[in-house]
């Protein structure tokens, strides 16, 4: 040993198990945010060069101008490269440097040669991905991203601070007598700092590895599940962003971490050295309440709460699991909105050439009997037909539904029911944001006829509903036979089993002959729910690994946290307390981190899931955002049933442990 | 009328070349209301014997009855009850819960037995102990000499039968030292409480009503004070 810091490989070796936790979460913090911007990373590549082999390589066009115009942009320093393209025009091509504010620059141009914005082509998708436009979707997807891996970040140094906390509370005399010895305060700070690098040795190259083995097999998969999206994803590519990424956070997350430890061990008295009492004065400033619980309860909760700085950081590493948690479950909804198919989407439609009830009840029955096909749905149609709603004449679709496409409906009712408008004849469902036309009675004029019909339900919004100006009405096909005397379909959607292939398709096809529309997208189907599959194993993954971390975290502060109160445990055993009171007092200090991680979890992370939820849900798809309670309910049952089950493994320990080596223990 | 009764008591540590017999076939009692001492080098097997009869550490062989019960055919959680009712520890570290005040750590093998402590009691302990004006204070806010008084009350409040001291003013100077002894004394005579302490300081056997002595695991009764038999 030459110098005092070579202490920390011989102390490491000492107190490997201890610190196990804490390279366990350095690991998953360097693993989590690598493959997160690795990930992110592959995709951009991959969507470039996509973009680029489909649309080329430059940032903005200009056409219809002049060769001076031409050279002076050329000339500008933003421009990497440009060239003129010979197309049904001159156009003039150019690729700036990524280094710049491309928008302002094109603009500038725009500007100072006066030219008009037909002139100006910007290639906007590219831009948008190379992350150079504001306020675009792309962008938005970015920033959440961002925010996302700061909150990463965020619970990895929270629980790598409160693990190194209480390795360095378990060695208070062992500083203490360093201090003893002559060290200095400074030196005990770096000591400590260079004890939680000293674990980054180990830990970060051992996320990257892994993250560059994961990337590349989810970049395979992903490649293989659905080759539309991704076959420009790079097989074997590493991304030299994440790995900085990863190194650096995991980084700055130990160092960030080390410091309210490092603090606390260079904060201790040579007084500690001495073994007995010493160290209590510094402990706790007020006793416990026994008035109002029992003492194992008063004394569990006082463990918790007093000692201030580390409930502090418990709570808030608790409460950012909840936040973390909360926010990476939007991605869920984010992806069933964006990626997975409606239920009622079909693989092929047959439609009426002549938007006729022309396609006969045979053929319906006939394609249904295929075993190939898991469900056909055939809808009726009356176009324009003249109607009186609420005293107002309008011009009206009239539409068949069956029983699958109104059990559909029911997300969207308003007011009424649609129960009575599926079983009941002249009982119709009307598309409207009007609830109080429930009830009411529409006349609808059909082959001269008019027929009376009641409205028994609203709904605020149908796929059928496309004609501005035109009333959808919705009945029953029964109800369209009554009213029109047509038996045949308009339409009809088919939706086929997993096993189905394109033979079974054509064989659908050549049941018809002639007289029908068809369209096809079984495959755009398939690949586009396999790609929902796909992102769902990434962000159940990720969902897995944020619980995984949660549970790992509880589990170590709580059982980190008894092992340093061994000593106080042995003395109230040799008081009197029971195996069954210690293990309640050990419950009642796990369940009040737990329950004011929650509540801090609750206070935080719902505003924080209605930020990220408005973002990238409610911008795009107009839902409404409300409590996530699934999640929420989940990820508390999750903490405090790990908090309960932790504590098993201290309590079994201290029991095992006779009262007087626990006294004994330092 | 005998409380303590220690038969045949044997206590080893390690296996093989390692074993180390701690205590070797130690058998004696002890009378309600007598103070006895236990003298001996560093090592030579006081504290496990201590412990053993606290049922803090579990003997390897021999019997160990108190009032007549034996020790170790209770199981665990009861011989615990037992344990905080019958008998009162004092350590040479006094062992307070550092999170409670006097008066709590006091009370605390009642309020372990979720029984409301009878508040006369109290007093007369605080009193006895003259810890009236500490009573709100952490033991961190104590001296060596008040941290060892709360512990002494500490093992007075339940009135157990049997006080075991481990070397009780190891930590202590000399006028806290009688004090505590006095205390000790006191307790003895006034509640007809047993008490055995452990002490290093033959000084201190001279107000004890017997002396033992133990040397490499063997027990030795030297009748009255150390001094006396000694010579």
């Amino acid at each position: 040993m030459k110098h005092y810091l070579d202490l920390i490989p011989l102390s490491a070796r000492l107190h490997r198990r201890q610190s196990r936790m804490t390279r366990i979460c350095i690991f998953l913090a360097v693993f989590l945010v690598s493959v997160m911007f690795g990930m992110a990373d592959m995709y951009l590549q991959g969507a470039t060069r996509r973009e680029i082999e489909e649309n080329g390589d430059w940032h903005c066009a200009f056409s219809s101008i002049d060769s001076g115009t031409a050279s002076l942009i050329a000339a500008r320093p933003e421009v990497r490269e440009s060239e003129w393209v010979h197309e049904t025009e001159d156009i003039f091509v150019v690729r700036f440097s990524l280094f710049c504010p491309i928008t302002e620059v094109i603009a500038e141009i725009q500007e100072q040669n006066q030219l008009s914005d037909e002139q100006v082509h910007i290639h906007t998708s590219l831009l948008s991905l190379q992350g150079q436009l504001k306020g675009t979707s792309m962008s938005r997807i970015y920033e959440i991203s961002f925010f996302l891996s700061v909150l990463v970040v965020l619970t990895s140094v929270l629980m790598i601070s409160s693990s190194l906390n209480s390795s360095v509370s378990q060695r208070t005399e062992f500083f203490g007598l360093l201090r003893c010895l002559g060290a200095s305060r400074k030196q005990i700070l770096r000591l400590v700092r260079k004890e939680a690098l000293y674990w980054c040795r180990t830990a970060i190259p051992a996320g990257l590895g892994l993250s560059i083995l994961v990337i590349c097999l989810l970049s395979a998969a992903m490649r293989k599940i659905s080759p539309q999206w991704f076959s420009s994803m790079p097989v074997f590519g590493i991304s030299f962003v994440s790995l900085a990424a990863g190194s650096l956070l995991g980084l700055a997350a130990v160092l960030l971490a080390a410091r309210s430890p490092a603090r606390l061990a260079s904060g201790v008295s040579p007084l500690e050295a001495a073994s007995g009492n010493a160290h209590q004065a510094a402990s706790f400033h007020h006793a416990a309440n026994t008035r109002f619980f029992r003492i194992e309860t008063a004394l569990g909760v006082h463990h918790a709460a007093a000692r201030k700085k580390s409930w502090l950081l418990m709570t808030g590493a608790f409460a950012v699991c909840v936040c973390l948690f909360l926010c990476f479950s939007t991605l869920v909804d984010f992806m069933e909105n964006a990626m997975m198919p409606k239920a009622w989407t079909p693989e092929l439609s047959i439609a009426s050439d002549t938007n006729t009830c022309s396609i006969s009840p045979e053929l319906f029955q006939e394609t249904a009997r295929s075993d190939s096909v898991k469900r056909v749905y055939g809808r009726m149609f009356a176009y324009n037909v003249p109607a009186m709603i609420d005293g107002k004449p309008c011009s009206s679709n009239l539409i068949s539904q069956e029983e699958n496409q109104f059990r559909w409906a029911e997300a969207s009712l308003l007011a009424g029911s649609i129960d009575a408008a599926a079983e009941e004849l002249n009982q119709v469902l009307i598309v409207s944001e009007d609830a109080d036309l429930a009830g009411s009675t529409i006349i609808l004029s059909i082959d001269g006829k008019e027929h009376a019909v009641t409205v028994a339900g609203v709904l605020s919004d149908s796929p059928l509903a496309r004609d501005e100006g035109t009333e959808t009405i919705l009945c029953s096909e029964a109800s369209f036979t009554a009213l029109t005397g047509e038996q045949g379909y308009t339409i009809l959607d088919i939706q086929f089993k997993n096993s189905a292939s394109e033979e079974d398709v054509s064989y659908i096809k050549s049941l018809f002959s002639g007289g029908v529309v068809f369209t096809d997208s079984l495959n755009q189907i398939r690949q586009q729910r396999n790609l929902y599959r796909a992102f769902a194993v990434l962000v159940y993954g990720f969902l897995s690994i944020i619980t995984a971390i949660t549970v790992f975290h509880i589990m170590n502060t709580i059982r980190m946290g008894a092992a340093s109160q061994t000593r106080q445990y042995g003395i109230m055993r040799a008081a009197g307390m029971s195996s069954r009171q210690l293990i309640k007092m050990i419950r009642a200090e796990a369940l009040t981190y737990a329950v004011s991680g929650i509540l801090l979890g609750c206070f935080l992370g719902i505003p924080m899931h209605w930020v990220v939820y408005v973002s990238l849900i409610t911008t795009f798809w107009g839902l409404s955002w409300s409590v996530p309670w699934p999640a929420l309910g989940f990820i508390i049952c999750v903490i405090l049933f790990t908090s309960l089950l932790s504590c098993r493994g201290p309590a079994r320990r201290l029991r095992a442990m006779s009262i007087t080596e626990a006294l004994r223990t330092q | 009328m005998e409380i303590l009764n220690v038969q045949d008591l044997c206590k080893s540590y390690g296996k093989g070349e390692a074993k180390v017999d701690a205590l070797k076939h130690v058998s004696f009692s002890l009378e309600k209301g007598e103070f006895a001492a236990v003298i001996g080098e560093s090592g030579s097997g006081k504290t496990t014997l201590l412990n053993c009869i606290g049922a803090l550490d579990t003997p390897t062989s021999g019997q160990i009855l108190l009032d007549g019960q034996d020790l170790f055919s209770m199981k665990e959680e009861e011989r615990t009850i037992f344990r905080r009712r019958s008998i009162g520890f004092i350590f040479q570290s006094f062992q307070l819960v550092s999170e409670l005040n006097v008066e709590q750590n006091i009370i605390f093998p009642l309020l372990l037995d979720y029984r409301r402590p009878n508040q006369t009691d109290v007093e007369e302990i605080l009193e006895l102990l003259g810890l009236q004006d500490r009573r709100k204070h952490l033991p961190g806010q104590l001296s060596g000499g008040q941290q060892q008084r709360v512990a002494i009350g500490r093992a007075l409040i339940t009135r157990p039968r049997l006080i075991l001291a481990d070397e009780p003013t190891g930590n202590l100077d000399s006028r806290n030292s009688r004090d505590v002894i006095a205390l000790l004394t006191s307790a003895s005579r006034r509640y007809r409480q047993t008490i055995l302490m452990i002490t290093h300081n033959r000084n201190l056997t001279a107000s004890v009503d017997r002396v033992f002595q133990v040397s490499d695991g063997i027990l030795t009764d030297l009748g009255g004070t150390a001094d006396e038999a000694l010579s």
